[in-house]
């Protein structure tokens, strides 16, 4: 992969940060990385070779590409911590080989700001709110840990774009999204700091997940090593259980550079930890937008229907609190409610197996059987995958093993 | 436990900072942790409750205690970090339970020194030396990454203290490799901190100082020094990012970062093989080279040229046609009669070795390579042998220790 032309453009809204992405290894047509933010930090945001690079490589990898080359000069740090990543994505999928690591002018430390100063980036999610809200309680204003800036992505959810192209629809939810926030900004005294990127339409399913999320989106920070130097990234809430995925408290430590370090933060909570945490703070709870967004309808910030919406409002049922949570329609969830769930992965199954206790506590014991008889058939479905896996080598039993998840769903 | 009385006291040499420790839930005599330094850095040294919190914790959890009490106040960083090292810690070994961490002064984040400076520790091996070779290679001194403080300690190996304290024999020899060190750190624009501890005598068993203690242990102490540094770099061990339970691991050290000191597991992905590459590129530090365990050193001598560790750098230096060029070991050539005795019986001495057989290979040291190669399958033909055994114990119902057990070595 080459990665060219890193420049700085002026839109007419604020600036861009753009650089040509030409695949060596595939056939592909090279298409322009961009991350772009509003007016107001024109000057805070460079056309890092470092973001860049750190956008690119995972998929890159993925790819099987041999090598990437990046115009400029990258960070040491960033090169060493790449290393580590393409060797922990080598382990993790076997078909992502080794990657050289090219850049034109060489390898160059980057430099911190002078005075230190800390962001976080912002979803609106529980780990992005559960993050704000612990770092405020633990961390005096002046800090230098103390979060400062909230950084608000558009174009990582997949629904951000159609094909390349933004989804006009989803940039205007966006935008109004964006006002909600800056009372909280005002609320929590932090600057919200708007950055659009399309770094996902790099990534085809499942690519971004599995290896691009962490690296996708901590590169947008790189770029605003003149404002941070230090982001925060919430953890996944699976504790250190966590299975490999694109973001992981084993992985995101090797993104940073000298000039912007970054930290997969409160990775000793669970989901429900934080979701406590975030119940207990009203200011969170009137912005919380943990949804997939799929069918959002109106100026609604949660469908209420998505398994995310849903794992969520199950968390709120079990502290007791979703009434109290006003950017969710319903002030329950029944078991109609929770049954189209799947529960698809070992990084899902947590968030509702952590709830079984507290719902039995509160004697929703309708949810607590329907979550267990779910965990039944996602072990029945993992065990058959076993078989299948070692019976795989025979054509046709491997036919009779490997049915797919959606057979399994509880009725 | 209880970690109590943390204070710093003067002393003839410099300067220490002590605290009481007493086992709470563990049949064990009170004790003290004490980490020294010389006169030079003694301003710079502080009681600092992160540091003793961290020194014991893994201890604390290996050995079953409920709770971890410290005066004083706790970062709220480190709190963290701690959570989910203890987290992984009882992954990797499952007697390990959770543990309170309890505070008398609560959770406040430390603050970091305004100016910004890092260092390092330098044991003198392979990978301490290759990562501040590969430091300066990329940094200009006057970046606030470039390591300019290296910490030379004494107290973390085995031998340097036996049932009376510490032993004066080894601990005359690492003041005379210190001398040596206080040259090549001139030379090479760092400055050298000597600091002396008794860490390691709180570890009873290697399992737990390797398994869950060694990072921790080592990392502690430069949370001492929060008034001089505000980053530490610790060197991997150069297996690359396979998961091995291991006290210093590139997905562990990173938790034992407060606010005011951050900690960087260093050129994780780098192998042995190649940080050897490194060093001996570098004339300065092949004189000083001490990957040596120590426990058969000749008088006046650096390294024994015998020991697993000894005979793993010499290999890769004879790999890499250095071996003639490193003054420190007392051999210029490695033979397969050195080699025969050596053990390979565990997976990071395998890995050590394997990454020299292509080079090997490439020099027509073919006898070496076939030794390894034996080596190796006898190394997992044990491992096979040890699974089956472990199965038919559990099918058998044979708790630890049962005769199955006993052929618990790969063969020599």
């Amino acid at each position: 992969m080459r990665v060219e032309r890193i420049r700085k453009e002026k839109t007419r809204g604020g600036c861009r940060l753009a650089a040509d992405v030409c695949w060596e290894d595939r056939e592909c047509q090279s298409r322009v990385a961009v991350i772009e933010t509003t007016d107001q930090f024109a000057g805070d945001v460079d056309p890092s070779p470092d973001a860049f690079l750190l956008a690119l490589a995972p998929i890159a990898q993925w790819q099987g590409e041999a090598r990437i080359h990046v115009d400029g000069s990258v960070c040491p740090r960033l090169r060493d911590g790449l290393a580590a990543a393409t060797e922990l994505f080598t382990l993790w999928h076997s078909h992502c080989r080794p990657m050289k690591i090219e850049p034109s002018g060489g390898f160059t430390p980057t430099n911190p700001r002078p005075i230190s100063r800390t962001g976080s980036f912002l979803s609106g999610g529980i780990d992005a709110l559960s993050l704000l809200r612990r770092n405020r309680l633990n961390y005096p204003g002046e800090h230098p840990g103390s979060i400062r800036d909230g950084i608000m992505l558009h174009g990582v959810n997949p629904y951000d774009h159609d094909g390349t192209d933004q989804r006009p629809e989803r940039t205007s939810a966006f935008q109004s999204y964006t006002e909600r926030m800056q009372l909280l900004a005002e609320q929590e005294a932090f600057t919200l700091v708007p950055l659009y990127t399309n770094i996902r339409t790099f990534y085809p399913h499942p690519a971004w997940g599995k290896i691009g999320f962490g690296a996708g989106i901590a590169s947008t920070a790189l770029c605003l090593g003149r404002r941070i130097d230090r982001i925060e990234m919430g953890s996944a809430g699976l504790r250190m259980r966590h299975r490999p995925e694109g973001s992981h408290p084993s992985l995101d430590h090797n993104f940073s550079t000298e000039a912007v370090q970054v930290h997969h933060a409160d990775v000793s909570l669970s989901r429900l930890a934080k979701l406590r945490i975030l119940s207990e703070w009203p200011e969170g709870l009137a912005v919380l937008r943990p949804c997939f967004g799929s069918v959002l309808r109106d100026d609604a910030l949660n469908c209420g229907q998505c398994e995310k919406c849903i794992r969520t409002m199950v968390g709120l049922v079990a502290l007791g609190m979703l009434d109290r949570a006003p950017t969710f329609a319903a002030d329950d969830v029944s078991r109609e409610m929770l049954e189209p769930v799947w529960i698809d992965g070992d990084n899902t199954l947590p968030f509702y197996t952590d709830c079984v206790e507290p719902l039995r506590a509160r004697g929703r014991l309708d949810l607590v059987d329907l979550i267990l008889a779910k965990t039944k058939a996602y072990h029945i479905w993992q065990r058959r995958q076993k078989v299948a896996a070692v019976v795989g080598g025979f054509g046709v039993l491997r036919g009779l093993f490997n049915v797919p998840l959606r057979s399994d769903r509880t009725a | 436990m209880r970690i109590e009385r943390i204070r710093k006291e003067i002393t003839k040499k410099g300067a220490r900072v002590v605290a009481d420790v007493a086992w709470e839930e563990h049949a064990a005599p009170p004790d003290s942790l004490v980490i020294e330094t010389s006169d030079q850095f003694a301003t710079d040294f502080q009681p600092s409750p992160d540091a003793f919190l961290l020194a014991l914790f893994p201890i604390a959890q290996w050995r079953g205690e409920k709770r971890i009490l410290v005066e004083g106040s706790i970062c709220c960083r480190l709190r963290d970090g701690l959570s989910a090292a203890s987290e992984l810690f009882a992954i990797w070994h499952p007697h390990c339970r959770p543990i309170e961490m309890e505070p008398t002064a609560g959770f406040a984040p430390t603050v970091p020194r305004t100016s910004r400076r890092a260092a390092s520790f330098m044991s003198g091996g392979i990978d301490a030396l290759s990562m501040l070779r590969s430091n300066q290679l990329d940094y200009a001194p006057s970046h606030p990454a470039s390591i300019r403080d290296c910490l030379l300690l004494h107290g973390v190996h085995v031998h340097d203290h036996d049932a009376n304290g510490i032993s004066a024999d080894w601990l005359a020899r690492f003041d005379a490799y210190r001398e040596r060190m206080e040259i090549f750190a001139r030379d090479a624009g760092v400055t050298l901190i000597p600091v002396y501890t008794n860490i390691r005598t709180l570890y009873p068993t290697p399992s737990s100082w390797s398994g869950i203690g060694y990072g921790a242990g080592l990392i502690s102490i430069a949370h001492c020094f929060s008034s001089r540094i505000d980053r530490i770099k610790i060197a991997s061990v150069g297996i690359g990012m396979r998961a091995m339970a291991h006290g210093s691991q590139p997905w562990l050290d990173h938790h034992f970062s407060t606010d005011a000191v951050s900690v960087d597991h260093e050129q994780a992905a780098m192998t042995r093989f190649e940080k050897t590459r490194v060093v001996s590129d570098w004339p300065e530090a092949m004189s000083i080279l001490r990957p040596c365990f120590g426990s058969a050193v000749a008088e006046g001598a650096i390294n024994c040229g015998r020991c697993e560790k000894c005979v793993r750098t010499m290999l890769a230096l004879v790999a890499l046609k250095k071996l003639d060029r490193a003054p420190t070991f007392p051999f210029d050539n490695v033979t397969a009669e050195m080699l025969a005795p050596v053990w390979i019986d565990d997976p990071f001495s395998l890995i050590y070795h394997l990454q020299c057989v292509d080079a090997l290979t490439a020099r027509g040291r073919l006898d070496l390579v076939e030794l390894i190669l034996r080596k190796r399958d006898a190394y997992r033909h044990w491992q096979r042998r040890q699974k089956i055994l472990a199965a038919a114990r559990r099918a058998l119902g044979l708790g630890r220790g049962s005769s199955l057990q006993q052929h618990s070595q790969p063969k020599r």
